[in-house]
């Protein structure tokens, strides 16, 4: 049924006092005994979990269960209302040059459509940080990120204005953002949204060889059950508290309700066969 | 019609060399910030705080009219009040505490009828106030030009050092603050380079009108730029431009120098929206 994960051993030390090296191979993500409240509701309820090193996550889970709070938990914008929650071994807020490990890509942007900024541009972005204050970007990083472009399969679009491009060549843009610092983590938030489905199947295929060439560990929360399914190594629901799919285990719509202990919402209900089929094939 | 032609009276007076350099300066530091008031949403903070200069500016009136200097302690007092609104306003938006437009009109209307109320307690003739309103280029003195040209360089200064940091926060800030950049320290800086750029202009443009300086170059090479550098690029040259034309135009026709700089500016801004629109 549900699988709680092990606990990883955990120094109670704080951050500062522990060794290089142990940061250094410190767990992408432990989360323990997580809770956060807004405005007096409870968002999040005792979530534990620990995202291991070349591990693939899905999170899903039904609008409103906290999936996006979760992420901006782990990404330091927002803090918990108890409970921690360490990142390569710190706490989110205290990451420093650790930072650089992470690499995220956001939801369907919010950015503004006309906004001047060529597709190279928004790349380099993310390589800003690594280069640091008063400094510029320079042609390493320029060549490294055509680089990245090229990988996937938008360097044609290098000089284009970002806004002028397709939902799916703009996500394409955006994980190669994301990619700049060299992260070891990669955090992506609802990446397939308003892609069509061969642009989805090819955004899954390309993140499966990005995630095999360059050692990623991923963290993927997302609404494509059928499609999440068949390439992350993990699955967790979360709705207020996270449940674990164990991938041996044949799950039918008793077992679901009872995993999921939420009322799934209709996109849900009509991912339910996926699921069920899913879990089915890995049994046999 | 003038007598004497504007180039010679550049030459004859120094009233007009002030003129001509604090316009051009103020246009140019103007049209850079337009970048990112455009890109970032922010007219109307930048409204917020030129009105409350208003504030200041009776404040030092009051206090400093015997003094020497009094132009200068008044800028400099005007300065503080900019920079105190422009800090709440930071903090107001920031926050979920007021909506964002509800603290500017709270925060701007106050500052503002404390200055109606300083300005009344005056017993001298008050008509100077409207030089403040909507500019007097032509009493620009000396001294003000150089704290202007002072401004004015420690603004361009600090965009330049934090070109990329700006670029990256207008463009997305949630993924900058993720990214791992100062983000709060860049929103409180731009308010902080708003309220710099409001003070110097003030002589020049007027606490009512500096908000169209602020706002339409931007606007304009907006709609003409493909990217970041562009923008400026087009900004500046429409800010210089447009300074240039309204002054000379102003002193052609013998119109006030602010207002006729705006109006340059929205016919440009005008130009760009039908060149854009041919181009489409």
């Amino acid at each position: 049924m549900t699988t709680p994960q092990p606990k990883p051993a955990e120094s109670n030390q704080e951050p500062s006092a522990e060794p290089a090296d142990a940061l250094q191979n410190a767990l992408p993500i432990v989360v323990e005994h997580l809770s956060f409240s807004y405005n007096g509701a409870l968002v999040l309820q005792d979530i534990d979990f620990v995202l291991r090193r070349g591990v693939s996550l899905g999170l899903i889970g039904p609008n409103g269960g906290g999936k996006t709070t979760l992420l901006k938990l782990i990404l330091g914008q927002l803090k918990p209302s108890s409970g921690t929650i360490r990142v390569f071994g710190r706490p989110p807020a205290k990451l420093g040059k650790l930072r650089a490990k992470i690499g995220y890509v956001p939801q369907k942007a919010l950015f503004d459509p006309a906004f001047p900024a060529t597709a190279l541009d928004v790349v380099l972005m993310g390589s800003y940080f690594e280069a640091g204050l008063f400094s510029r970007v320079g042609s390493e990083r320029r060549s490294r990120a055509l680089a990245l472009m090229t990988r996937l399969g938008v360097a044609a679009l290098a000089n284009e204005q970002i806004g002028k491009l397709s939902y799916g060549q703009q996500q394409r843009v955006f994980i190669a953002r994301g990619l700049m610092s060299s992260p070891e983590l990669l955090i992506l938030d609802e990446p397939t949204t308003g892609i069509d489905t061969e642009g989805q199947n090819r955004f899954f295929r390309q993140l499966d060889e990005l995630k095999h060439d360059l050692n990623l560990t991923v963290l993927m929360v997302s609404h494509n059950i059928a499609r999440l399914a068949d390439y992350v190594d993990e699955i967790a629901c979360l709705y207020r508290t996270i449940h674990w799919h164990d991938r041996s285990e044949l799950v039918n719509q008793q077992v679901l309700e009872k995993v999921y202990a939420c009322e799934l919402d209709a996109f849900f209900q009509r991912h339910r066969q996926h699921i069920t089929e899913f879990h089915t094939q890995q049994k046999k | 019609m003038q007598d004497i032609s504007f180039f010679k009276s550049l030459v004859a007076f120094a009233f007009m060399r002030n003129a001509l350099i604090a316009g051009v300066v103020v246009g140019l530091v103007c049209s850079i910030l337009s970048v990112y008031v455009v890109l970032k949403r922010l007219a109307f903070i930048g409204q917020g705080i030129s009105h409350s200069a208003f504030g200041g500016i009776a404040l030092g009136l009051l206090l400093f009219e015997q003094t020497a200097e009094p132009g200068l302690k008044t800028d400099a007092i005007t300065l503080g009040f900019c920079l105190i609104v422009a800090l709440l306003i930071g903090w107001a938006s920031r926050g979920r505490r007021v909506s964002a437009d509800s603290a500017i009109g709270i925060f701007f209307a106050v500052s503002m009828a404390v200055g109606v109320i300083l300005v009344g307690l005056r017993e001298r003739y008050t008509g100077e106030v409207f030089s403040y309103l909507f500019g007097d280029i032509l009493a620009v003195t000396s001294s003000d030009l150089i704290a202007t040209l002072i401004v004015a360089a420690l603004v361009i200064a600090v965009v330049v050092a934090f070109f990329k940091e700006l670029f990256f926060f207008c463009f997305d800030e949630q993924v900058a603050s993720v990214n791992g950049l100062p983000v709060r320290f860049l929103h409180y800086l731009l308010l902080t380079l708003l309220a710099l750029t409001v003070v110097i202009s003030i002589k020049v443009v007027g606490i009512v009108l500096v908000s169209a300086f602020l706002v339409i170059p931007g606007a304009a090479a907006k709609l003409l730029a493909r990217n970041f550098r562009q923008m400026f690029l087009f900004a500046a040259v429409i800010g210089l431009a447009s300074a240039l034309a309204g002054l000379w135009l102003s002193y052609l026709i013998l119109i006030p120098s602010g207002a006729t700089i705006v109006i340059v500016q929205f016919l440009i801004l005008l130009g760009s929206m039908l060149l854009k629109r041919a181009t489409a």
